[in-house]
């Protein structure tokens, strides 16, 4: 598998490239096509996407929502397209639909570039502020839980 | 469970803070919880009582002391999601990979 990697940018961006063995005309339409993207952004294991629309040109408005198998939780990203630029380039604003507080909004740019026979693709999430890239990546949290996990083991037991 | 209700709880920095604290400490007493925060007791608890109930926290009496831990199988939910973006990614690319080679025959 190729690697991923993810960079913490600045004080709100995130950086994260992949390589696909496939052209940047293959990939930058598994991005924008309905059928392609339920088969792929599911998620972790588990997970299904049981709603997915995109209208994919400049303007246009994209929606998925994903469950879990036993159906008990769910939630939706939505956002619109703001820069299509086939097969390099695509911008996009994202909400994830949380209830009644104001979502945050991240931007995300994602560019396809030729690599050898394949493509190197560079996505940058843009987020509204710091905390608001730390909630997403976690980082610290998924170093603490770790540990965390110990620790409640024990409290659980106790 | 809703995951909604979840992420908005933990759409306050303080909340978040707090959350990434018990993630650390384990079990925590509120007053002890409130030592970092540059804000009061009462906020520190209102703060608690929105975790509580979008069932991130759960406290225990222990005499006169009411600690506060992480509700375990919230995190294990939540934890798939805003822990492991990486992992999300990963198995998501994996998959568009797979896509990508059908697509290619």
């Amino acid at each position: 598998m190729n690697p991923l990697t993810m960079t913490k940018v600045g004080d709100t961006d995130l950086r994260v490239t992949r390589r696909f063995n496939a052209s940047p005309e293959a990939v930058y339409d598994a991005h924008i096509n309905e059928e392609k993207i339920k088969k792929w952004m599911l998620g972790p294991e588990g997970w299904t996407m049981p709603q997915c629309s995109v209208d994919g040109v400049a303007g246009g408005k994209f929606s998925y929502t994903w469950a879990d198998e036993a159906g008990e939780a769910s939630f939706t990203i939505f956002g619109t397209f703001i820069e299509l630029d086939a097969p390099n380039r695509i911008v996009h604003e994202e909400t994830m639909d949380m209830g009644t507080d104001t979502p945050p909004m991240s931007r995300v740019t994602t560019e396809f570039a030729v690599d050898g026979d394949g493509t190197l693709m560079t996505m940058v999430i843009s987020y509204v502020d710091t905390e608001s890239r730390e909630a997403a990546v976690a980082s610290g949290m998924e170093e603490g839980m770790a540990v965390s996990y110990d620790n409640l083991a024990e409290l659980v037991a106790a | 469970m809703q995951i909604d209700t979840a992420f908005a709880a933990l759409s306050d920095p303080t909340r978040m803070g707090i959350v990434m604290r018990l993630a650390e400490a384990g079990e925590v007493d509120a007053t002890e919880l409130a030592k970092p925060f540059d804000i009061s007791q009462p906020a520190v608890s209102r703060h608690i009582k929105v975790l509580e109930t979008a069932g991130w926290v759960n406290r225990r009496q222990v005499g006169n002391r009411r600690p506060i831990r992480l509700n375990p199988e919230k995190l294990e939910q939540i934890h798939v999601w805003t822990g492991r973006l990486r992992a999300t990614l990963a198995a998501n690319y994996s998959r568009l990979d797979t896509l990508l080679e059908e697509d290619t025959k």
